[in-house]
C-alpha cells in the first residue's frame, strides 16, 4: 500500500468517525461533500506531495472540530465541564509536582554539598513548588473564562461574546515549558555534582535550565495576576441585576 | 423574528434592508474568519466555490470553514449545489457554494472595511471543469 493509499485510508477513516456525530438529516450530505473534498485535496496538483498528505489529515482532522461545531446550537458556548476538568487537571498536576518536588529535596539534600549544586537544587525546588502554586491558582481564577475577544462584534449588546482561550493555551504552555525546564535543571544539576568531565558545562546549563523554567513562572504568575485584576475590574463595572423576569438575551434569536 | 426584507416597499426600504440585515447576521458574530470568508466570496458573487478552494482562499481550517458555511446556509445568505457531472472521470461530485442577493447585501455591509484593504482572489473559480 503507497504512502497516498495509507493517508486516504486515514483521513477517510477520520471523515467517517466525525459524521457519526451528525444528525442523520445531514451525516450522508456531508460525508460525500468532504470525501468529495479529500479527493480535492490529495488530487491538489500545486503543492509537493508531502504537503498533500498533510493538508488531507488537517482537513479531516478538522472536520471533527467542524461536526462538533455544527451540532451545538447557536449561541452556546464550549460546556462548562470542560473548564471543570482542567481545573481538576491542574489541581491534580499541582499536588504530584509538590509531591514529588518533597521527596527530590529529601533525597538529593544529602548530595548538595557544594554551594552550587545545593543553590541549583533549592532552585529547582523553589520552582517546581511556585508551578504547582500558579497552577492552582490558574485553575481557580480560569484565565480562559475572564478574559474576552475584543473588537469583533458587529453591534455591542445582545450576546455575550465567546470566551477567549488563547490565555489558557499560552498558560499551558508556559506551564509545560516550566516544569520541562526545571526537571532538566534539577538532573543536570545532580549530575554536576558528580566527577563527570566537562562539570562545569553542565553547572551551567542546569543554572541556565533554572532560570529559563523560573521566566517561564513569571510569565504564568504575570497572567494569573492579570486574570485576577481583570475579574475585579469586570466585577467592579458589573452593572445592577436585572429585575425580577427579565431573561438572558444568550441564545435568543434576534428580533 | 426576521421576516425578510420584501414586507416593506416604498422610499423606506432601503434603511429597512440594511437594518434586518444587520439583525440577521448577528445570530452569527462577525469574527475575522467569517470577514475573511465572506470578502473572498464578494469578490465575485457569481462565483461557485467548493469547500478546498475557500479554504486555500480564504486561509480558513475545514474545522472553521464548514460550521460557517452551514450556519450561512441556513440564514439564507449562501446557497449551495451539487456538481451536476463532474469534469474528470472517477472524481465524486463536489458541492459549490455560492453568495445568494441577500447573502451579497449583507457580506458588503459586513466587509466594508475590509474589502479595501483585501486581496481579489487570483482566479474565478467556477463549476465543473472551471477549477
Amino acid at each position: 500500500m503507497t504512502g497516498q493509499k495509507r493517508v486516504q485510508r486515514l483521513a477517510d477513516w477520520l471523515i467517517r468517525r466525525s459524521g457519526r456525530r451528525l444528525p442523520d438529516g445531514t451525516r450522508e450530505e456531508r460525508l460525500r461533500e468532504w470525501t468529495a473534498e479529500l479527493t480535492a485535496i490529495l488530487d491538489d496538483a500545486g503543492i509537493t506531495r508531502l504537503r498533500r498528505k498533510a493538508r488531507a489529515i488537517r482537513f479531516s482532522a478538522g472536520v471533527q472540530r467542524a461536526a462538533r461545531r455544527m451540532t451545538r446550537s447557536p449561541g452556546t458556548q464550549r460546556p462548562r465541564v470542560f473548564t471543570v476538568r482542567a481545573a481538576a487537571a491542574a489541581a491534580v498536576t499541582a499536588v504530584v509536582l509538590v509531591t514529588i518536588s518533597l521527596v527530590l529535596g529529601y533525597v538529593f539534600a544529602p548530595a548538595a554539598e557544594s554551594a552550587t549544586g545545593a543553590a541549583v537544587i533549592l532552585l529547582a525546588f523553589l520552582g517546581i513548588v511556585a508551578g504547582a502554586a500558579s497552577t492552582v491558582l490558574l485553575a481557580a481564577l480560569g484565565v480562559a473564562r475572564v478574559t474576552r475577544r475584543r473588537g469583533e462584534r458587529l453591534t455591542a449588546g445582545a450576546r455575550p461574546a465567546r470566551l477567549r482561550t488563547r490565555p489558557a493555551r499560552v498558560a499551558a504552555a508556559a506551564f509545560f515549558a516550566a516544569v520541562i525546564s526545571l526537571t532538566i535543571a534539577i538532573i543536570t544539576g545532580t549530575a554536576s555534582q558528580a566527577n563527570f568531565p566537562g562539570n562545569s558545562a553542565l553547572a551551567w546549563f542546569a543554572t541556565a535550565m533554572g532560570i529559563t523554567g523560573l521566566a517561564c513562572l513569571a510569565l504564568l504568575i504575570g497572567m494569573a495576576l492579570a486574570a485576577a485584576v481583570t475579574r475585579l475590574w469586570h466585577l467592579a463595572r458589573r452593572p445592577p441585576a436585572a429585575p425580577t423576569g427579565h431573561r438572558s438575551t444568550v441564545g435568543q434569536q434576534p428580533h | 423574528l426576521y421576516s425578510g426584507p420584501q414586507t416593506l416597499t416604498g422610499p423606506g426600504r432601503l434603511p429597512l434592508l440594511i437594518v434586518t440585515d444587520i439583525c440577521r447576521i448577528r445570530r452569527m458574530r462577525v469574527t475575522r474568519p467569517l470577514q475573511r470568508l465572506l470578502t473572498i466570496l464578494v469578490g465575485d458573487p457569481a462565483a461557485h466555490w467548493y469547500g478546498y478552494q475557500l479554504m486555500k482562499s480564504a486561509s480558513l481550517p475545514s474545522g472553521t470553514l464548514y460550521p460557517m458555511l452551514a450556519r450561512l446556509e441556513e440564514q439564507g445568505l449562501v446557497t449551495s449545489q451539487w456538481e451536476p457531472a463532474p469534469a474528470e472521470a472517477g472524481r465524486p461530485p463536489r458541492r459549490y457554494y455560492q453568495l445568494t442577493g441577500d447573502g451579497v447585501r449583507v457580506a458588503r455591509e459586513v466587509t466594508r472595511p475590509a474589502r479595501q484593504t483585501a486581496p481579489r482572489p487570483a482566479a474565478r473559480p467556477g463549476l465543473a471543469g472551471q477549477s
